[in-house]
């Protein structure tokens, strides 16, 4: 008997102990998390991980599913993502260089995507400004896609921006489930994996083999880098926390218009660090352009057109209207 | 003559009781079928025994006025604009009007008020379930049937409206090509991998 009560004690040390070294390392719900460090570990995460899944996003009513495969070799990032709903297609990415299959049409739509690469490296420099509008707040510990999950839920400091809830898989810290959450907190669309496989048997040289472009005609959008101020245009007032990211423009065909008429549209991008914005500017058409005013683009995407005397404004964006208007309405044309 | 138009008259009475048999049946039928008036003597004995049956079937005076009167009424309506290509034009609510308006072949109740009321309210109610039904679907056409829609209205900008759960949305194909643009450059986000990047790939926006 007392062997059994002494057994019994040490076991009861021993859970105490367990469960107390656990409340070290797990964040208490509700506590401020430091956010730079957890963004690090959320990039180390999708940069280190090897997974296949399927991926599934549901925004203002629509839903739309994706096969997943994801391989890395500590160089190289290697994703696959095979659309299981809408036109189909598949998104073939080595890095920041990403390739579109469009299968019925036999083409393949080349294009490198600079800010695959911003990040981390933001984050390790003292540039990085997150942490002035967001906060990140602990929230417990879910069970997602069959893994257990750590969930933190990014705070916006205003009403410029949406707030974001975050699942990471508890070992990896793999971002499994992401909610944008509107200015009273309701979920606007979520994107999620619906079934994950970590350490699945994918490969760097076996997914290469995936983004072979033969037997596809490839296409390279003609974009041109340039400069808001070399095309005339300022922002008189800034937008809190919005930097701009990169400027371009593309000819794009005009609707309606004479065989081989384009325009050059200009694409001036800015980002809070989490949420983008892009600034479109054309030539202003009386035809086409006649809606003036917010429109709800389903979830948290919206745009705002506006007319600046002979140019059209399309101001687009995973933020609230007011954040598009602030845009739409410090944009000016030099003098 | 007289004695003739009796018998046959006779005949037509005893066919439309149900009473002949045979070749008797027969031949009364070829009498009606050859002769126009005839088929108006048929005609009468059907709507007399109809009326004998009951009072209600008997189109009074009032009721051919107030019939008259609505298809003046219904002959002065504006026509509907023609919104749908050739091809989808049989299941279209005009063409359901169209029949509803075609008098060349009435029917052998057509000069019965209830039928037509009848026949009318069922006409409003398909139309109102076909025009319901397009309206409910306009958020899910495919991009062949936008195609179809605006390529009727030339003269209007090819805008398509859809009524959502969270407002009105506008599908605008250069609105589109803009969403696209943004999702392909926009992604500056600390969020970008796995989930924005998994999310602009996967989704391609609102219902196509």
């Amino acid at each position: 008997m007392r062997l059994f009560t002494r057994c019994a004690g040490w076991a009861l040390v021993w859970f105490m102990c367990v469960a107390q070294a656990g409340e070290v390392t797990q964040p208490v719900s509700g506590a401020e998390i430091p956010l730079n460090a957890w963004l690090m570990r959320v990039h180390q995460a999708a940069r280190q991980s090897v997974y296949t899944g399927t991926f599934v996003v549901s925004a203002g009513g629509n839903m739309a599913s994706a096969r997943i495969w994801h391989a890395c070799d500590g160089a190289q990032q290697l994703e696959r993502v095979e659309t299981l709903s809408g036109t189909p297609r598949a998104i073939f990415r080595r890095n920041d260089q990403v390739v579109t299959f469009f299968p019925a049409s036999r083409i393949a739509v080349a294009e490198v995507r600079e800010s695959l690469g911003l990040f981390p490296n933001l984050l390790k420099s003292s540039d990085s400004t997150i942490g002035d509008f967001y906060h990140l707040k602990a929230l417990g510990y879910e069970r997602i896609a069959g893994f257990d999950a750590e969930v933190a839920q990014l705070v916006p400091v205003d009403r410029l921006r949406y707030g974001y809830r975050v699942w990471n898989e508890k070992k990896t810290g793999l971002i499994i489930q992401l909610q944008t959450l509107d200015l009273d907190g309701k979920v606007l669309e979520q994107a999620a994996f619906s079934e994950l496989q970590l350490d699945a048997a994918v490969n760097v040289a076996k997914l290469s083999r995936m983004g072979n472009t033969e037997g596809y005609r490839v296409v390279r959008p003609d974009l041109q880098k340039t400069s808001a101020d070399a095309q005339g245009w300022v922002l008189h007032k800034d937008v809190d926390g919005f930097r701009p990211m990169g400027c371009y423009q593309r000819p794009v065909a005009v609707p309606g218009g004479a065989t081989g008429s384009v325009i050059n549209t200009m694409q001036w991008i800015f980002s809070d660090g989490v949420a983008t914005v892009s600034l479109f500017v054309e030539a202003f058409d009386p035809r086409r352009h006649q809606r003036e005013g917010v429109t709800d683009m389903g979830g948290a995407t919206h745009t705002l057109a506006r007319r600046i005397s002979d140019w059209w404004v399309t101001v687009v964006g995973e933020v609230p209207p007011a954040t598009l208007n602030a845009f739409a309405q410090a944009l000016e044309r030099k003098k | 003559m007289n004695e003739s138009n009796a018998s046959s008259k006779e005949q037509i009475s005893a066919l439309v009781d149900g009473c002949l048999q045979g070749e008797a049946c027969a031949h009364a039928l070829n009498v009606v079928l050859a002769d126009e008036q005839a088929m108006q003597t048929w005609h009468t004995y059907l709507v007399v025994g109809d009326v004998l049956r009951s009072s209600e079937l008997a189109p009074s005076r009032s009721d051919l006025a107030f019939l008259e009167k609505l298809e003046c009424r219904l002959a002065l309506e504006p026509q509907r604009p023609q919104m749908l290509a050739a091809d989808h034009v049989a299941a279209s609510p005009a063409n359901v009007a169209a029949v509803i308006a075609d008098t060349s072949h009435p029917g052998a109740n057509a000069s019965v008020f209830r039928w037509k009321m009848l026949a009318a309210s069922a006409c409003v109610a398909l139309a109102g379930v076909v025009g319901m039904g397009q309206w409910t679907q306009t958020g899910q056409r495919t991009d062949a049937q936008m195609a179809a829609v605006t390529q009727v209205v030339p003269a209007a900008p090819p805008l398509v409206t859809a009524d959502s759960s969270v407002g009105t949305m506008v599908r605008d194909p250069r609105l589109d090509e803009l969403m696209a643009a943004h999702r392909q450059l926009g992604g500056h986000s600390a969020l970008q991998v796995p989930a924005g990047f998994l999310r602009n790939a996967t989704y391609e926006g609102a219902a196509r």
